[in-house]
């Protein structure tokens, strides 16, 4: 409700008013005097006023005390990166060539240097959405990107790799306490798993999950009895199963040697002829006791009983066990002839087994098997995720250098996927298959490539090829959009490349 | 009266450059905001006299899809002369050519404390009682809670802007006292511009550029 008289003149109208509304304050009181004296117009009497009410209003502010004190961030001890460095960052986090980003962060790491405090807050939101990216920006985010993340719950995934206090483990925050965890975990091992084990009853699901993922990450022998005892018995999948994926990797783990003591009962090498082949011999009853190693008993539908164990049951042995199993070499394994009955669900298991333990898919085997494996089974997941978890467990030239090898036994669509997800590109000269199709990709309209596909693809072209590529490209007498915004990328990837030469400017 | 009215809304009159107070200076281009409202494009630019300590106006308009081509970039500093066309508060100023430009880093020199912002503000009401806002360059940081900024006084405004404005602030003061034009409007500051080790960075436009 209005109380203001003058505001109640102005909406009533003035003809009713015969003198001015009292003022406001006594400092007005000179000056009301002589509006009323002076002005015959009573309307402009009421303006005038009003605008004088507003005037000591605004005038009247004052600043108050500020007594809270937090932590100054300390200067940065590396230098900024380049303005150039900076333009196409900012442009990247814009929105365009976004596919380029992990080479950016690359050619910044390479230069010692961080980015400059304004391209900050974007740089983290763009990581905190985009979790790939998280490792590599903790490395240019400097010290003003800790601090922020300090003061920043969303940001609190940079504290991850911090070098934290020795009282973290009881810190709030779950950034710092995993900080500490991946830290102590290296000065002191058996410090870090007593921690683990005097707090795991009252940790949050989403804590647990994640202090198990740091475990099976890299998991040690000694963590055998916590993931056995605790984490395996959790009642969250998303904790068991990396617990399981842990325990695999864990050389001779009892869960390891019941995996493979159950796997040996199924399966064996017996000689036909002059060929050796895996004979199978499906379970014929589940046993309970399996339950506790994450077998389930129930198949999905669609899926027999018998079958449905077996995939299983093959599936928890990594693929690096399997050779010392069999007594097969391992670029034997999977030339060997399979028991046809059961051939599809043995490789269904090799599969999973290869998607739960990726870092023991014994890669430059499997992946040429599963790259030419026709037809793909229908209940194994994608083929490019199989394939592509292989590839990621190795050094970027490793990767090349197997799709050449893979490049005449898989389609050229699998091919193209693969070399879509290649975040860098191969070392001039080592990958001529991989880069005759992505240019033929590129410039045939048969293979119908999307603009992001082009973009992609752009990524696996050397830089010193770069020149050489768009020179062709223009050399065509018709371009069609997918070239477009190929050669639109490598210009980009040629800028961000410039870029990272020249010396960094000082903080 | 008319010379008022003519100063407020900005016309262009030859009227208003003949009857003009003329000031030579070296002037800090310190904030710059840019306005659409019904297609008509407005550029305000402060400035800020080195020398005589005269903050001054410069608005430049162009009719969409047209743009408004910028002489003095963000943190220069511009030797020129300015005509102020008379009226009860100087403040709107004619440019008298695109003088020379330099890009010295950001110095604190002119900048205000929050009291002395509001003195100067109460004062300049007390002239012209319509006054919107006025500008200001002065050391200071936001709060822990994001909503007020902070003078080396202790001293504290209310702030107004949005998210990503407060967390970009927060992020280049880091809690340092750092140097920033605004205006202030009786109620809250507005960012206009935040010094950025060596650069001068616009807030209103294109954040982060």
């Amino acid at each position: 409700m209005n109380v203001d008289p003058l505001i109640t003149c102005s909406l009533l109208g003035s003809a009713r008013m015969a003198t001015l509304p009292a003022a406001p304050t006594p400092e007005l009181q000179t000056i009301w005097q002589a509006i009323e004296r002076e002005t015959e117009n009573p309307a402009a009497a009421i303006l005038q006023a009003l605008a004088l009410t507003r005037a000591l209003h605004f005038a009247g502010t004052q600043a108050t005390l500020d007594a809270e004190t937090i932590a100054v961030c300390p200067d940065e001890s590396q230098p900024f990166i380049s303005a150039g460095a900076v333009q196409a960052g900012r442009r990247m986090l814009d929105g365009e060539y976004q596919e380029l980003m992990p080479e950016w962060f690359q050619q910044c790491i390479d230069t010692g240097a961080v980015v400059p405090h304004r391209l900050l807050p974007a740089l983290l939101n763009h990581a905190t959405r985009h979790p790939q990216l998280r490792e590599a920006t903790r490395e240019i985010c400097g010290q003003r990107g800790y601090w922020l993340a300090r003061r920043h719950p969303a940001f609190a995934w940079v504290l991850e790799a911090a070098p934290v206090d020795d009282d973290a483990w009881d810190s709030e925050l779950p950034a710092e306490r995993l900080a500490w965890l991946r830290q102590t975990r290296v000065a002191d091992p058996q410090k870090a798993r007593a921690a683990i084990l005097a707090q795991w009853d009252g940790e949050t699901p989403a804590m647990r999950q994640a202090i198990v993922q740091l475990i099976a990450a890299r998991p040690a022998p000694d963590d055998e009895d916590f993931l056995e005892s605790h984490a395996l018995l959790d009642r969250r999948q998303e904790v068991r199963e990396p617990a399981l994926a842990g325990l695999l990797q864990i050389p001779g783990s009892r869960l390891l040697q019941r995996a493979c003591g159950r796997l040996g009962q199924h399966v064996h090498i017996q000689r036909r002829l002059f060929r050796r082949f895996i004979s199978i011999t499906p379970p014929a009853a589940f046993q309970p006791e399996w339950t506790a190693d994450g077998i389930k008993a129930k198949p999905p539908q669609g899926t027999g009983e018998k079958a449905w164990w077996l995939r299983q049951v093959a599936a928890m042995v990594p693929l690096a066990a399997w050779p010392a199993l069999l007594q097969v070499q391992p670029d034997e394994l999977f030339t060997l002839s399979l028991d046809d009955e059961w051939a599809e669900t043995l490789v269904l298991g090799w599969i999973d087994a290869a998607q739960r333990v990726p870092s023991l898919g014994l890669a430059t085997h499997a992946l040429p098997f599963f790259a030419g494996l026709d037809p793909w089974p229908k209940p194994a997941p994608v083929r490019t995720q199989v394939l592509a978890a292989l590839l990621d467990q190795l050094p970027v030239a490793q990767q090349y250098a197997l799709l050449e090898s893979i490049h005449d036994l898989a389609a050229p669509a699998v091919m193209l996927d693969l070399l879509c997800r290649m975040t860098q590109a191969p070392a001039p000269g080592t990958a001529p298959k991989s880069l005759r199709l992505v240019r033929s990709a590129i410039q045939q309209a048969r293979f119908a490539m999307t603009r992001p596909q082009a973009r992609a693809l752009a990524r696996c072209v050397p830089v010193a090829a770069i020149q050489a590529e768009l020179m062709s490209l223009a050399a065509l007498p018709e371009i069609n959009s997918a070239a477009e915004e190929f050669a639109a990328t490598l210009e980009f990837r040629k800028l961000i490349c410039q870029e990272s030469n020249p010396p960094p400017h000082p903080p | 009266m008319q010379a008022e009215l003519r100063h407020q809304l900005g016309s262009r009159g030859t009227e208003d450059a003949d009857a003009a107070t003329t000031v030579a200076d070296s002037w800090l281009v310190a904030g710059r905001r840019t306005e659409e409202r019904e297609r008509l494009l407005t550029s305000s630019t402060w400035l800020l006299g080195k020398t005589s300590r005269q903050w001054a106006l410069v608005l430049r308009f162009a009719v969409l899809p047209q743009t408004i081509a910028e002489p003095w970039p963000l943190g220069g500093t511009v030797q020129t002369s300015l005509a102020f066309p008379l009226g009860l508060y100087l403040q709107r100023a004619l440019p008298q050519g695109d003088g020379i430009i330099s890009m010295p880093p950001p110095e604190p020199a002119g900048a205000e404390a929050l009291t002395e912002i509001l003195q100067r503000f109460a004062a300049a009401l007390a002239v012209q009682p319509f006054l919107r806002s006025i500008p200001f360059l002065s050391l200071l940081r936001p709060d822990p809670s994001g909503t007020r900024l902070v003078d080396s006084n202790s001293r504290m405004l209310p702030w107004r802007c949005h998210d990503s404005e407060a967390l970009l602030v927060e992020t280049i003061c880091a809690h340092r006292h750092t140097l920033m034009c605004g205006e202030w409007d009786g109620l809250a500051i507005r960012l206009l511009a935040i010094a950025d080790g060596q650069q001068w960075l616009g807030l209103t436009n294109n954040p982060g550029s």
